[in-house]
């Protein structure tokens, strides 16, 4: 049995008629990072306002490392480091202060701690200034120190690259592959899609307040990746693939046919084709985006935010136009 | 869930020395009682001074003119034949036998003025002279430092790392009815000061103090206007949370305090009912419990009521707001970029 560290069942919240979390039953297993991904209002820091004990569900239990805890998750909460939504602390205390405070608040780590995760987080040099005269990145990377205080099993991060610059983006990211690299989990919330296929090894994405569809983003990607495809009849080969019960989508890009398949059918294609007197002339896998993944598993127009390269813009045109 | 308490309380006491605003307050406090010792002070030396004042009436104005005209003139002038111009010389045997039965009067009213600038009289006057202020002071420091975790979103890094939302809220009350002992004790402490500073100011033939208080009488006037200030204490509290906002805690402290004086006297006037009414309010039970001066009810509020109702009535608020303030905060969803909404 695979050990979770979250385990929702059915867990729904509603604000009168919305349904911000929607019956949602979320599996989160220990160790590596694991990806909340969805648009603005989609129910991300909803889940995890009721994970953390913010918000009171209507309905639905959860479960945090293998306890109910839905109606008292504060002992839990103590293995647990949590940023939600923008770092706030007070802005008249210094950031090392504000470290010492909480640190003492909940009662663990040592001394020295304070001291070794400003130094992790690059705030060192201004650990002694006021919270308030700090720029939204240095917010963010103390954000990231006191959620690494008292070393937490269970580390949730919601959208931590907001306000850094590319390189501070990066460093966030190896930072948070380093976390998850001992049996640390990090649940990272985030609505930018390549930050989640960068960084995560799970991922659940949620449109609308439900799950749509959770697992490995591995697997995901594969068993919803694509075939490209030149052919000796496009036409007839666009019917034939389109006829397929497993291929759930085709397109034209540049000449070439897209279908969405699992690349390890490519040969069934190959076989579906000719017995249609059609016959493949060239043949590629696709690798499928997360964005472009995302698109078609919930079909939203709401997409997250792709990368800032505006990698798998054109793909989300084209799944728009089917 | 003691110790938990116990704990947040020294760290909320970490939050609240590093604000200014508490220690802007505290000095208020201390510079209001420290007018009532002084002020006290310097009229007992100016009534001293003078040897108190009689009036004598000129027979006619000293530029011709055919009114008569009041002049006052100083018992101790009057002794030492320090005459003024205007005086008739007939008049100053009557003056001086009426400077003698003033003295007589004198002695006992400058025995009590002496009192309020000695010890142990002088330091629970203190406590009297700022019980109001400090109710308002204490409102807007309660409704800051409650405020402000929603104001700055700091609630959520608190609570999400596992601090029970009871315990935390309990630390907060314990925290500042900590702080305002420790400002009664000052200004206790700062009167007992001054009050030894004034009386080695004053000459050898000073009129003796007639203090009436024993120190243990000081220490229940201490206690007294403590307890008093829990009512508005759970007050304000419970208004910050309703309003998630310092600034509404303290407006609506604030306003009700001064409206409850002003509906009182005006509502008690138009309809004798409402005295009955007035009995139950916080402001008249508060100037009751203390018999201290009140910034909307006078000295001492409302005579109907007595000590053990006062007593009952504010122990009924504190408990009620105090609830109220539980309840809602153990209840309500945190959320939102300020942890607000």
């Amino acid at each position: 049995m695979t050990d979770l560290v979250i385990e929702t069942q059915e867990l729904t919240k509603r604000y009168g008629a919305i349904a911000a979390v929607d019956r949602l039953s979320l599996q989160v297993p220990r160790g590596g990072v694991f990806g909340l991904l969805g648009p603005n209002g989609s129910g991300k820091s909803t889940t995890i306002g009721m994970l953390l004990g913010l918000v009171r569900p209507t309905s639905g239990r959860f479960r945090l490392f293998g306890q109910d805890v839905t109606s008292a998750p504060e002992a839990s909460l103590k293995r647990i480091g949590a940023v939600v939504e923008t770092p706030a602390f007070y802005p008249y205390m210094s950031g090392r202060a504000n470290l010492r405070y909480f640190q003492a608040l909940h009662g663990r780590g040592r001394p020295d701690e304070i001291d070794r995760l400003l130094d992790l987080v690059d705030l060192s040099g201004r650990a002694n200034s006021k919270f308030s005269t700090y720029s939204l990145g240095m917010k963010q990377r103390l954000g990231i120190a006191y959620v690494l205080l008292g070393d937490p099993e269970l580390v949730f991060l919601d959208e931590p690259t907001n306000g850094l610059d590319p390189a501070g983006m990066a460093e966030v990211r190896d930072l948070i592959r380093t976390l998850a690299a001992d049996v640390r989990t990090v649940l990272l919330s985030s609505h930018l899609l390549h930050e989640v296929e960068q960084v995560c090894d799970r991922v659940a994405i949620l449109s609308r307040g439900k799950l749509i569809i959770q697992g490995n983003v591995k697997d995901l990607l594969r068993q919803q990746g694509a075939v490209r495809l030149k052919t000796t009849d496009d036409v007839s080969a666009r019917q034939a693939l389109a006829a397929l019960s497993w291929v759930t989508g085709v397109a034209v890009d540049d000449g070439y046919i897209v279908a969405t398949a699992p690349p390890e059918r490519s040969g069934d294609i190959s076989r579906a084709l000719a017995k249609h007197d059609v016959y493949v002339t060239e043949m590629a896998p696709v690798r499928l985006s997360l964005e472009r993944f995302f698109l078609e598993v919930t079909g939203d127009d709401s997409a997250p935010t792709p990368g800032p390269d505006g990698k798998g813009q054109k793909a989300a045109k084209e799944a728009r136009k089917k | 869930m003691i110790s938990d308490i116990l704990n947040l309380v020294r760290w909320e006491w970490f939050k609240v020395r590093r604000r200014w605003m508490p220690w802007i307050l505290l000095a208020i406090l201390v510079l209001f009682s420290q007018l009532a010792v002084w002020g006290t002070f310097f009229f007992y030396q100016n009534q001293e001074d003078t040897g108190g004042q009689v009036p004598y009436t000129t027979s006619a104005d000293p530029t011709g003119g055919p009114r008569s005209n009041v002049q006052f003139i100083d018992c101790k002038d009057l002794r030492d034949g320090n005459l003024p111009a205007d005086l008739p010389p007939d008049l100053a045997p009557s003056l001086l036998q009426q400077c003698d039965r003033v003295a007589e009067q004198r002695d006992p009213q400058l025995g009590r003025l002496r009192a309020a600038f000695t010890l142990p009289d002088s330091v629970s006057g203190a406590f009297n002279a700022v019980g109001a202020l400090a109710v308002i002071l204490l409102a807007i420091l309660t409704a800051s430092t409650i405020g402000m975790d929603y104001g700055v979103g700091a609630l959520r890094p608190i609570l999400v790392r596992g601090t029970g939302r009871w315990p935390y809220l309990a630390s907060k009350f314990v925290t500042l009815g900590l702080l305002a002992f420790g400002a009664l004790v000052v200004v206790g402490l700062g009167a007992a000061v001054s009050s030894i500073v004034a009386n080695a100011m004053l000459g050898p033939g000073a009129a003796p103090a007639m203090t009436q208080d024993t120190w243990g009488e000081v220490g229940l006037s201490l206690v007294k206007t403590w307890f008093s200030l829990f009512p508005y204490l759970a007050l304000t509290g419970f208004v910050a949370i309703l309003a998630r906002s310092s600034a509404a805690g303290i407006a609506i402290g604030l306003a009700y305090y001064f409206m409850e004086g002003l509906a009182v006297a005006i509502l008690s006037a138009l309809f004798d009912w409402f005295r009955n009414v007035a009995k139950f309010m916080l402001g008249q039970n508060i100037a009751a419990f203390t018999e201290a001066f009140s910034l909307t009810g006078g000295q001492g509020g409302n005579p109907d009521i007595t000590m053990l109702h006062a007593f009952l009535v504010l122990t009924a608020y504190m408990l009620g707001f105090g609830a109220l303030a539980f309840w809602l905060f153990q209840r309500r969803d945190v959320t939102g970029g300020s942890g607000s909404s």
